[in-house]
């Protein structure tokens, strides 16, 4: 069995690999249409509205190679990827790379803390609502996750901005750091930087805890049944050890799949709250290069965007076996 | 302890977002720098202006929006400035500035500059007529494509008889031709720039570290954060008084207005009206109120909706009528709507272009408000309700068009929003298309709409009228008349008045084409925004230019009485 | 539906979010009838603007003066409204692709799920905004074929996944082994087996949509004014939350409510169906 398992798992590789690939051009070529079929023009905002004469614009326009066809552009643009150039940005005037360099960081943090939070509470708080399914506690908690639940994340990162930073002053509005911090000392620079991200991670955490805690409390109700939880129950384990133990490792599997599948929904979620808390994150220029048709910048975080959405989908697939004994045993 | 204290101390209590950490931060800073804060003589101090976007460069002949022009102008001193009345005829009421003095040749066909002999880069280096010279050459460089060379046409060269001497060469004489190069000829570090090719200047790093030479100069820069410049301590012209300013980049205008109130930024250009009742309620701020250069308008679209600027489409099936233009300027009540809109904030613009600049508002004649005479105007000229559903119609063609209106200016959309119900009262069918503005410059400029909320900025001098709403740019491919407005009467008004000399004249002629414009109503013209700046009261500045708020920033104070610990970080040893 | 009535009463609150879906229906449905005044005709526009809530205005008024009670009534019927549709769509869509990719399996299969695939890919908030913000779809039929055109990609999986289950089923055997074509078996066994499958995941989308929904007209790229959805009366106060605080508070709690109470009534017929014949219905995708 274990060289033609090997084998076959290494032709399941290949095909993930290379349907990945596939499926990252594919969602290039069709942002890339979007963008260029879409009326607007890259220069359109960085000229204000200044009283310019035609000659003007439209030699800027020929300097940036605007005139050229869609197509040229894309395939230019796609060939100097190739080499590793991943552009200029026409709306920021900087290299492509060096808005990446910006941005990702900012939002890995962002988008990371709050899943890693989401994750570890939400699964921690699903399970024990699971395991007291129909308590009272159980209904007051989920009916407070379910509030959380139903709101956009635009409301609640205005509802937390207003209450925590306008009106109690707690936390600053906004920004990854203090506007001074490079004037501060190492501990106070560190401070400033935690205190920034409370409200912006909290936004993104609170939504995604009670996303993932409605799944855990649902998938620990169904494992609770289950017969081998039952037959460890019955074997005399303690009740501590059967709901930790036993029902909660079963009862993580789909969490690992909404995993994997729950990061583009993060990432979606991380534009609002990037918009609102003014963090220079890969939403915001996502955001900002939208709407300035800076189709490089969109080209860049598209291909990293659905490069990592992959990801999450092969590592979910991944992990999945390992988390679910049913699985792991067939 | 120190938490409480730092939240209930009024001084402090603004300072939210240093709050507990500018306390401990500020002593910090003192062994990562020497600070050199000398309040005695008013200097020093920290302003923290909060701004709606990123500039997109600093690189002065190739700053286009507001926010980059403004930025390049605080670094790079001008040869001369604009006086406070914005003239810009001759040379009256500019001061020296790189320039200490110039001459003109008797035909005034050479102008000659005499440049300060102690200016210098921010480097150190001397500034010699060599970067006047070369500032000329990269602007009317077509590689570089800056938008400032149309404006620098007129001049023929710049000779360099010495090192401190440079002399323009004018193709032919005009009333705004010192204007024109001294608002528009950017004086450039020759000795840092003149070996990169001019094609790559745009992207060269070196752009976006500006080494200039006005009374601030560049510190640092975190793209979509924050750009901080300080005091120039060696500047000819003195240090700028404060140590540092600071733009604090917010993604929007209500997130901007945000800082400000939460006392992380001191000043923020624009106040919406609704925000200006709570700012006078709030103890640290105060607004202040300045003239500024625009206006806004529904203009409408004379030829029908197209795909590009020809001269082949036929008029608009209903506002190609100067009838129905004129019924519709009259429909609308446009004090009431600048009431709504800006409270007693705003005005009602008279015509294209805002009071501060134009020459002679008495003698015009705009269309009055008066609905039943608009009504009455659309049944004489064939528009009538045959139907009874509400809309007026002529021959089968109903009285509806669509307003396109940028979704990024609220002030716009309400405008739209409250037309649309001022115009359905004489049976007009108006719909609201609010688009995101790249899209709405898109529609314009292929001439695809019916109508649209516009506004415009105009320069001092009025040079850019024809740029929008003459002939020519009617009909060029880029040409920004989007609405296809042709008068040969207004192009030569215009002509005559910005080529005469005398002053006169020139007044006469402003007159006479701004009459024929209001008469053809090709625009309802709406308001003119009166600027209401918000600004942290221990903030002493200097009047703000109606062209460029900023202009006199260098000569800002803050009371030393009333310092804020982002006040008292002071400057690093410079150079 | 009594035996459905009967059901829900092992969802906690499932009951109390189907009578409140079915009173906020009802209040969508006839709010031209109760709403106090116009919701997009102003007043007086200078005197009774922005005026803070009271006995004539519960909702207090808006910038343009409007009544913003009237408006969040109305808005309930376009916000509805637009969602249900849209999900109609996606439902649609995605059943017939799911089942078409289920059910002929091989080349037509691994093309629609490479679909699916990019679909996926890009984040789907990203590709509204993005789609709206280029075209500005502003009519409320593009506005719904958008947010349906885009919504469907998870469901088609689903769907097609569930299919192929269901294929190996000893019914649908035994209607392949006498010799029943087998598009004929996709239509008449396999499909109306995904019925209580569709309506959990059509119910779980809906709330999702009036989110999403809400979301883009926040951002000025949804429902054109002057009609007013829950996401325009929010962006008309976003200037200035603090003072004008009931613009957003209403239209969002309006939101809140919506989406909760189809959150639960979603899992609620999610449970209630799961106990049926056709095992539990879990793997609903999480579209939020």
């Amino acid at each position: 069995m274990h060289a033609a398992g090997r084998r076959s798992v290494a032709h399941w590789i290949a095909r993930r690999v290379a349907l990945t690939t596939f499926t990252i051009a594919a969602a290039l070529a069709v942002t890339f249409a979007l963008l260029s079929l879409a009326p607007g023009d890259p220069l359109a905002l960085a000229l204000d509205s200044r009283e310019l004469p035609a000659e003007a614009l439209a030699r800027l326009r020929a300097v940036y190679a605007l005139d050229q066809p869609p197509l040229t552009r894309f395939l230019t643009w796609c060939g100097a990827l190739l080499r590793g150039d991943l552009g200029w940005s026409l709306a920021r005037q900087e290299p492509v790379r060096d808005v990446l360099r910006g941005a990702l960081p900012n939002t890995l943090v962002l988008c990371g803390l709050a899943g890693l939070l989401a994750f570890a509470l939400g699964s921690a708080l699903g399970a024990w609502q699971g395991a007291h399914a129909h308590s009272r506690r159980d209904h007051a908690s989920s009916l407070i996750s379910l509030g959380l639940y139903a709101i956009p994340e635009f409301v609640l990162a205005l509802l937390l901005l207003l209450v925590f930073a306008w009106r109690l002053r707690w936390f600053p509005a906004g920004g990854v750091t203090g506007d001074f911090a490079t004037y501060l000392g190492t501990a106070a620079r560190l401070r400033d930087r935690l205190q920034h991200l409370v409200l912006p991670v909290g936004t993104l955490a609170l939504i995604a805890c009670a996303v993932v805690s409605r799944y855990q409390r649902a998938a620990m109700i169904d494992a609770v049944r289950e017969p081998f939880v039952r037959a460890a129950r019955a074997r005399g384990a303690t009740e501590r050890r059967v709901l930790v133990r036993h029902a909660w490792r079963a009862a993580l599997s789909p969490l690992v799949t909404l995993l994997g599948l729950y990061l583009p929904v993060l990432v979606g979620g991380s534009l609002f709250v990037e918009r609102v808390f003014a963090w220079p994150g890969m939403g915001s220029a996502l955001a900002d290069a939208v709407l300035a048709r800076d189709y490089p910048v969109v080209l860049a975080i598209v291909a990293i965007g659905s490069a990592a959405t992959a990801l999450g989908a092969l590592v979910s697939d991944l992990l999945h076996p390992l988390s679910d004994p049913r699985v792991a045993q067939a | 302890m120190r938490r409480r204290l730092s939240f209930r101390h009024p001084a402090v209590r603004l300072v939210r977002a240093l709050g507990v950490v500018s306390l401990t931060g500020v002593a910090a800073c003192g062994d990562r720098g020497a600070a050199t804060t000398a309040a005695a003589d008013g200097t020093g101090g920290t302003l923290v202006i909060a701004v709606a976007g990123d500039p997109n460069t600093l690189f002065p002949p190739l700053a286009t929006t507001t926010q980059s022009q403004a930025i390049a102008r605080i670094l790079f001193e001008r040869l001369a400035e604009i006086g406070p009345a914005l003239n810009t005829v001759g040379d009256g009421g500019f001061t020296p500035r790189l320039a200490e003095r110039w001459t003109w040749s008797a035909d005034s066909m050479q102008l000659t500059f005499r440049l300060a002999p102690g200016a210098r880069w921010h480097d150190g280096a001397p500034v010699r007529a060599r970067d006047v010279q070369f500032g000329f050459q990269i602007t009317t460089n077509p590689a570089v494509a800056s938008v400032n060379a149309p404006f620098l046409e007129n001049i023929d060269s710049v000779s360099t008889p010495d090192s401190l001497t440079a002399t323009v060469w004018f193709k032919r004489r005009k009333p705004s031709q010192f204007f024109d190069v001294v608002y528009n000829l950017d004086v450039l570090p020759a000795h840092r720039l003149d070996s990169i090719p001019p094609a790559a200047l745009a992207q060269h790093p070196l752009t976006r570290e500006p080494v200039g030479t006005g009374r601030f100069r560049f510190e640092r820069w975190e793209r979509g954060a924050l750009l901080e410049l300080v005091s120039d301590t060696l500047n000819v012209r003195g240090r700028a008084k404060l140590d540092r300013v600071l733009w604090k980049v917010a993604p929007d205008f209500a997130a901007a207005t945000i800082t400000l109130f939460a006392g992380d930024a001191d000043f923020l250009e624009t106040l919406r009206p609704e925000n200006v009742a709570e700012l006078a309620k709030s103890p640290a701020l105060r607004v202040l109120p300045y003239d500024a250069l625009a206006y806004g308008f529904l203009g409408f679209n004379l030829r029908a909706r197209g795909t590009g600027p020809s001269t082949s489409r036929p008029p608009h099936p209903v506002l190609g009528d100067v009838q129905v233009r004129r019924a519709l300027s009259m429909a609308v009540d446009r004090a009431r709507l600048v009431r709504n809109v800006f409270d007693s904030l705003g005005r009602v613009a008279i015509g294209p272009a805002p009071r501060a600049l134009f020459p002679d508002t008495t003698s015009l004649r705009p269309l009055p408000f008066d609905v039943a005479h608009a009504k009455a105007l659309l049944d004489s000229a064939g528009w009538v309700d045959g139907n009874g559903d509400g809309v007026r119609e002529k021959n089968g063609v109903a009285l509806a068009f669509e307003i396109m209106v940028p979704t990024s200016s609220e002030t716009r959309r309400r405008f739209a929003i409250l037309l649309q119900e001022q115009l359905q009262a004489v049976g007009a069918k108006v719909g609201v298309d609010a688009l995101e503005l790249n899209t709405v410059i898109a529609r314009a400029s292929s001439r695809d709409f019916d109508a649209y909320m516009g506004s415009w900025s105009p320069t001092p001098g009025l040079a850019g009228i024809p740029s929008v709403w003459g002939s020519r740019a009617a009909r060029a491919e880029k040409g920004q008349n989007w609405q296809s407005y042709e008068s040969a009467a207004f192009d030569a008004g215009v002509t005559r008045a910005l080529e005469s000399f005398d002053p006169a004249t020139s007044r006469t002629a402003w007159v006479q084409a701004y009459q024929q414009i209001l008469d053809d109503a090709p625009s309802v013209w709406l308001y003119e925004p009166r600027a209401i700046a918000g600004i942290h009261r221990r903030v002493r500045p200097t009047g703000l230019r109606a062209d460029q708020w900023y202009a006199g920033l260098a000569d800002w104070q803050i009371d030393p009485a009333e310092r804020l610990p982002r006040d008292q970080i002071g400057l690093r040893a410079t150079r | 539906m009594r035996a459905l009535w009967h059901r829900l009463g092992d969802a906690p609150g499932a009951r109390a979010a189907f009578v409140l879906v079915a009173l906020l229906i009802a209040l969508a449905v006839c709010a031209p009838w109760i709403a106090p005044y116009p919701a997009d005709a102003s007043t007086d526009v200078i005197a009774s603007k922005l005026l803070a809530p009271s006995a004539a205005h519960p909702f207090g008024t808006d910038p343009f003066s409007r009544d913003v009670l009237s408006r969040v009534l109305v808005g309930a019927r376009v916000s509805l409204g637009i969602a249900a549709v849209a999900v109609l769509v996606a439902t649609a869509v995605g059943t017939c692709v799911g089942a078409v990719a289920g059910g002929l399996g091989g080349i037509a299969d691994a093309l629609c799920m490479r679909v699916v695939d990019v679909g996926l890919a890009v984040p789907r908030v990203l590709l509204v905004i993005a789609i709206v913000a280029l075209w500005g779809a502003q009519s409320a039929l593009a506005l719904i074929l958008l947010l349906g055109g885009t919504g469907w990609f998870g469901l088609a999986r689903l769907v097609r996944n569930e299919v192929r289950a269901l294929a190996t089923r000893d019914f649908v055997r035994a209607a392949s082994a006498l010799g029943v074509p087998r598009a004929q078996r996709v239509v008449r066994h396999v499909v109306p087996h995904l019925a209580p499958l569709l309506i959990a995941h059509a119910t779980l989308s809906t709330a999702s949509v009036i989110a999403l929904e809400a979301s883009l007209s926040y951002l000025g790229l949804g429902v054109r004014p002057p009609t007013p959805s829950w996401g325009n009366i929010m962006l008309d106060g976003a200037g200035s939350v603090g003072q004008y605080w009931w613009l957003t508070l209403f239209p969002a709690l309006a939101t809140i409510v919506t989406v909760a109470a189809l959150h639960t009534l979603g899992d609620g017929l999610r449970s209630a169906f799961s106990t049926g014949q056709l095992g539990p219905v879990r793997d609903v995708s999480p579209v939020r």
